[in-house]
């Protein structure tokens, strides 16, 4: 019966004073803990009539050592033994070292575990950074090599550093060095303006419950979470070789951690006017010495601080990001070796074929006209001028058409002194008015001894062909036709447009 | 005799201690969370989470059959204590229990688990540390927090098998 008393009172006082500790502080739970025991301590001696009030103390000493350590595990060996002296009247100086040894040999198993515990908890911490980082490393990589395309790439390093499922930060930025220009400019960011433009786009992240790979392909396709930061750093222009923190990090080559807002630095106070950035770091992008950029990270909306860990866990993304760059800019520097003409920097024949070809495929049912255009007594030209002159020449008239054009992407050098414009979506007429607006640039444009060719200036013909009025929709019969119609053109007396009006050829 | 009584004490006040003391620290915190949530006007069941952060150890997709081969079954989420007598949780691990070994394969801290609404609260000061934590501790303690984290590291063990 008594023991039933005992276990029962036991657990009633430990679950009760359990609850009502949990509710309080730190500092109160301790305290609670230490009085649930004595109280426990209490309720036996009620039902036993403190007979074992000895052996009792060791449980205070144990609740004395757990809640407050050594002062709390002295204190109740103090306290317990005043006790016993209290209860039997006489100081017992072998009990109190005895219960000086229990204590020791207590605090060494309690300090033990808990060792084992802080170790346990520290491995795990380290176990999680590190495999964090593995796991962004490793998926980064592999969106990085399975990509050519720098937009794609940036977007990836971007989304990495600051999705949840990437490194977490709340903002990056990439700036682009161009040392032939002496600057360093804004390319491309991710992230809020503001805390509150953040967590609204946490909000809606989280309710979507996107991964990481899906924000890297909706930032592809809809990039409205960040459009007014892009917005903004496009327009930051920074002279390179100014005497600003950004070229010193670029010198460096190593990441700097800085406060924005403490900073005397032009470039850094700007990003703190324009974005309110404070604590950032910023890492040199960069290869084989060669300066591509700038990586800057932010903790805007939470302002959780970017400690060295933080920092050590982006050095190599931010190092395969530029690899990958590195990459990206030879792949385009030999692209454009194979697909622009040397001289005019116009597209070439090849990529001509190419965007032809891609056209009719992707838009066999859309409107496509081709203008093909020739210049008018370009021998004559050569002859009279020399072939330096005709490439000067031609260098000028491609910069003309350029800017003539609705997309000088279109633009292409066909051969010689022929040039050719793909207009998607024009028919014969709107291609013809290009075509026209081509013509009248080429007049109002004084070229260097163009008063030398026959009718006093440099003149053009031009012919225009459309799909809709072809007999059959092949890409050949639309070079031919709009060829046929140069011809026209050329023997009608040059210097105009001639449509191909959809006769047989 | 009384000295068994003593030994009797010390197990059922100690064993008490340690037997009761999670289940009535999630008691209290999804009672504060509760009051917490009442006193901001938000209903707990309505506020979005993620745990995106969540750390994998092992590689997806990995090769460990006992990894690659678990059933939903055997997955097991549970939240990790620092301590036994002062509950605190500091994360949810989940690992792989199979008659042979326990793996562990995922860890989501407590700091990482994402709840958009409390941050904003608490940024603009309608709640303070405390209460932002007590929340986030009932969240992510909460069975249909782990019953979720549970579908979330299947589905990525299914899929990515299913991708290889």
């Amino acid at each position: 019966m008594v023991y039933g008393l005992l276990i029962g009172g036991i657990v009633l006082i430990t679950i009760i004073l359990n609850i009502l500790r949990l509710m309080t502080t730190p500092a109160l739970n301790r305290w609670l803990l230490a009085g649930t025991s004595s109280l426990v301590v209490m309720w036996h001696g009620v039902l036993f009539d403190f007979y074992d009030l000895h052996w009792s103390v060791l449980l205070l000493i144990m609740t004395g050592l757990v809640c407050f350590h050594w002062k709390g595990m002295i204190t109740a060996i103090l306290v317990g033994w005043l006790l016993v002296y209290s209860q039997s009247g006489t100081l017992s100086f072998p009990l109190l070292l005895s219960y000086i040894f229990f204590g020791l040999g207590a605090a060494l198993l309690f300090g033990y575990v808990k060792q084992l515990k802080r170790e346990q908890s520290a491995r795990l911490r380290m176990l999680t950074a590190s495999s964090r980082q593995l796991n962004v490393f490793r998926e980064v990589s592999f969106t990085m090599q399975d990509t050519l395309d720098p937009d794609r790439l940036l977007q990836t390093i971007l989304t990495s550093v600051t999705a949840g499922h990437g490194l977490g930060f709340n903002r990056s930025i990439i700036f682009f060095a161009d040392l032939e220009k002496d600057s360093i400019y804004g390319v491309m960011g991710t992230g809020p303006m503001n805390p509150e433009d953040g967590f609204q786009i946490w909000e809606e992240i989280t309710r979507q419950h996107i991964d990481l790979q899906g924000l890297i392909d909706e930032k592809e396709t809809d990039s409205t979470h960040d459009e007014q930061l892009n917005e903004r750093i496009r327009k930051m222009t920074i002279p390179f070789h100014g005497n600003h923190l950004f070229k010193q990090t670029l010198d460096s080559g190593r990441p700097l951690h800085v406060y924005a807002s403490i900073t005397d630095d032009p470039v850094l106070r700007m990003l703190h006017t324009d974005l309110q950035m404070d604590e950032c770091t910023i890492f040199p992008l960069h290869h084989q010495g060669i300066p591509y950029g700038l990586l800057v990270i932010d903790n805007v909306v939470n302002k959780k601080p970017i400690t060295p860990q933080k920092i050590d866990s982006v050095r190599p993304i931010a190092e395969q990001a530029s690899l990958a760059l590195h990459q990206t800019m030879l792949y385009q520097r030999i692209e454009t070796l194979a697909l622009r003409d040397g001289l005019t920097r116009l597209k070439n024949h090849r990529s001509f074929e190419q965007d032809l070809d891609v056209l009719f495929r992707e838009c066999a049912t859309d409107e496509l006209s081709l203008i093909v255009m020739d210049i008018d007594h370009f021998k004559h030209f050569n002859d009279t001028n020399g072939h330096l002159a005709g490439n000067e020449l031609l260098t000028r008239l491609a910069s003309v058409i350029r800017r003539s054009v609705p997309d000088e992407q279109m633009a292409y050098r066909f051969g010689g002194e022929e040039f050719v414009v793909l207009l998607p979506q024009y028919d014969e007429v709107e291609a013809g008015q290009v075509a026209e607006t081509i013509r009248t640039a080429v007049l109002k444009t004084n070229f260097l001894n163009g008063e030398r060719q026959p009718g006093g200036q440099l003149t053009l013909s031009f012919g225009v062909a459309s799909k809709h009025t072809l007999q059959e929709q092949t890409l050949e019969q639309l070079i031919e036709c709009a060829d046929q119609a140069l011809y026209t053109a050329k023997s009608k007396g040059k210097n105009q447009v001639c449509r191909w009006e959809g006769v047989p050829l | 005799m009384t000295e068994f009584s003593v030994m009797i004490m010390t197990v059922t006040f100690i064993g008490c201690i340690l037997l009761t003391s999670q289940p009535c620290y999630r008691f209290v915190t999804g009672n504060l969370a509760r009051r917490h949530a009442a006193i901001l006007g938000v209903s707990l069941k309505d506020v979005s989470f993620s745990f995106d952060q969540m750390v994998y150890f092992i590689a997806l997709p990995t090769t460990i059959p006992e990894v690659r081969d678990a059933v939903k079954e055997e997955l097991v989420v549970e939240p990790y204590y620092d301590s036994y007598f002062f509950p605190e949780v500091n994360g949810v691990q989940v690992s792989v229990k199979s008659e042979s070994a326990v793996i562990p394969i995922a860890y989501l801290p407590i700091d990482d688990f994402s709840l958009p609404v409390l941050d904003r609260y608490l940024e603009t000061g309608k709640i303070n540390e405390r209460a932002n934590r007590t929340i986030r501790e009932h969240m992510i303690v909460h069975d249909r927090t782990l019953e979720a984290i549970r579908e979330e590291v299947y589905h990525h063990l299914h899929e990515d098998r299913l991708a290889q």
